[in-house]
């Protein structure tokens, strides 16, 4: 159950321009997280931002009671976060959404998973990172997309990544949908797990809509997407961050994540 | 028992007793089952649900939310699972809760709140309704039924003849005069009323030409309108008035209740700061204790 924890900053960590990853101590009984879920960050010292920032927990260390968060600062709010200072408390609503479940998608396939996509764009790779770390009975080939050589920074959290930049300052000079073809030749995989903006998602569901991403069964490979919306209250209360899913409204925050192949993008 | 023990915080909403004057307002803690965890409702006077309607409702299409300079734009378009989902699957859930529950109810046309009433009417686990006028009555052009004076006293009327609780009618504050319309309301028979409900404003993208949305404006940058309205409609009416608009705080509280409000309502601080309710709560009893007063009626209405 989310609760609302006060949490004192350890680190202020600027990865890349305008990009920052700030770990953050959590007083009390740390809650059972999962990869994929998110916290809503009260934006400190600013009672004239009304809304929390919703972030996706990059990292998180049970034993330290730490929690790790990278966004991009895209406003007002981000921004003031972006300078916050070691030692300063912040409060942060966690853990909220649903994370992903591995388990949960196993049971809606046929043959076991052995082998997982990971598909990002930009500050959207961030969901991903943990999940190796959270599932390491599985392999992993990383895709990722970003617009350049700086916000690339964020493949380090990734082993066995491949890199398409929209500059082509590094990887390949293109869209992270040209790196699938290449990858799924080399080796099928079983599930892939994405994450990044809806122009990015949509790229990646009509690829998945030309039909070649066939298992070894030859069964369309699920994906599974974790969206980002703009919330409001982010647990499910205020119906703020719906998206179409199987032609009904669903709360990103709370319903999160969806079967690609259902989401009306 | 301590000084804070001894300060009165309950009042009476029309026959209904709250434990103070704080609500949660509509919209913003859904059916309170989201909120279980954040927030402690037995701590809050009352809450009202999220806005029902006859039928489920898919709500609006495209970007529904926009933070504004101290406040933010919505344009839900009230998605909810009609009323009798809410009866069989929702309430059963909140039941028990140890606070009022409020049910909010919203339609198309006059014979869907009076239907809806209908149907609340028996449901002893609500304890008020609480009438959104502020939705286009499809019948009439659109127009909301809360524009007009008349068309206020046709609606309240109507649903008077069949609920059975309080009615609680929450106006809106983009008309031409709030104190004629609650009057209207109070002569058709409303017990109390709630204001102000969201104010008209628009949200746009420069760079791409478009309109970001077009909704409710609520929270801080509304105060100043929801207190002179609630200002002046105390002095026009002498039924109970829940004042709202931009509350976040005991401080935001007590000037709407010391302009003659029984009752506030919160509603945008929560997503910000979902403990909003109960340390207004707590904020307005250390408030009373500083001034030497021991019951919230001391406040009430000292500002003439």
């Amino acid at each position: 159950m989310a609760k609302d924890y006060l949490t004192k900053v350890i680190q202020n960590k600027s990865l890349a321009k305008e990009m920052v990853a700030l770990r953050l101590q959590v007083e009390g009984e740390f809650p059972d997280l999962a990869m994929g879920q998110f916290v809503l960050i009260q934006v400190p010292g600013r009672p004239d931002i009304v809304l929390r920032r919703a972030f996706c927990i990059a990292d998180y260390d049970k034993a330290s009671k730490q929690i790790s968060v990278v966004f991009r600062v895209i406003g007002e709010g981000t921004a003031v976060l972006a300078r916050v200072q070691a030692g300063q408390e912040l409060q942060v609503i966690l853990p909220l959404g649903s994370g992903w479940d591995m388990t949960k998608y196993q049971t809606q396939m046929e043959a076991p998973i052995r082998h997982i996509w990971l598909v990002g764009g930009g500050i959207g790779v961030v969901p991903l990172c943990g999940i190796p770390k959270e599932y390491p009975q599985f392999d992993y080939t990383s895709l990722l997309g970003f617009r350049g050589k700086d916000d690339s920074v964020l493949a380090a959290y990734f082993d066995n990544s491949q890199i398409a930049t929209d500059d082509g300052s590094i990887g390949h000079q293109g869209m992270v949908v040209d790196l699938l073809r290449p990858a799924y030749d080399k080796q099928k995989p079983d599930l892939i797990l994405a994450c990044g903006s809806v122009p990015f998602l949509r790229g990646l569901k009509n690829i998945q809509t030309q039909g070649w991403l066939q298992s070894t069964q030859n069964t369309p490979i699920p994906i599974y997407a974790s969206f980002e919306t703009k919330m409001a209250c982010g647990v499910g209360a205020c119906m703020g961050c719906v998206i179409k899913v199987d032609g009904q409204k669903k709360r990103v925050c709370k319903d999160a994540i969806f079967d690609l192949t259902k989401v009306e993008l | 028992m301590n000084d804070m023990d001894k300060i009165e915080m309950g009042v009476h909403l029309c026959d209904v007793h709250l434990k103070n004057p704080v609500i949660a307002a509509s919209g913003t803690v859904g059916f309170c089952d989201e909120y279980q965890g954040l927030i402690d409702f037995s701590k809050v006077g009352a809450v009202s649900l999220k806005g029902l309607t006859l039928q489920e409702r898919a709500g609006n299409e495209g970007v529904r939310i926009c933070e504004t300079a101290s406040g933010m734009l919505n344009s839900i378009g009230l998605q909810n699972p009609g009323i009798d989902a809410f009866l069989m699957q929702y309430l059963p859930k909140i039941q028990a809760l140890d606070t009022v529950l409020i049910a909010n109810i919203a339609g198309n046309c006059m014979g869907d709140y009076v239907e809806m009433a209908r149907r609340l009417a028996n449901v002893k686990a609500i304890k008020m309704l609480e009438l959104n006028i502020s939705c286009p009555n499809v019948k009439q052009g659109g127009v909301a039924f809360g524009v007009y004076p008349k068309d206020i006293g046709r609606i309240v009327r109507a649903v008077k003849k069949v609920c059975k609780q309080p009615l609680m009618v929450k106006l809106s504050p983009n008309v031409a005069s709030i104190c004629d319309n609650a009057k209207a309301a109070q002569d058709a028979g409303a017990d109390c009323l709630s204001l102000v409900n969201t104010v008209h404003g628009l949200a746009v993208d420069l760079d791409k030409a478009c309109v970001i949305v077009k909704g409710g404006l609520s929270g801080p940058a509304i105060k100043p309108i929801g207190l002179r309205q609630v200002y002046e409609v105390c002095k026009a009416v002498d039924i109970p008035v829940v004042g709202m608009g931009g509350i976040k705080n005991a401080k935001d509280a007590l000037e709407y209740i010391a302009c003659g409000a029984t009752a506030v309502q919160i509603g945008t601080a929560i997503f910000s700061q979902p403990s909003v309710l109960q340390e207004t709560v707590s904020g307005i009893q250390e408030y009373l204790r500083k001034k030497g007063l021991n019951n919230i009626s001391q406040i009430k209405g000292v500002i003439k």
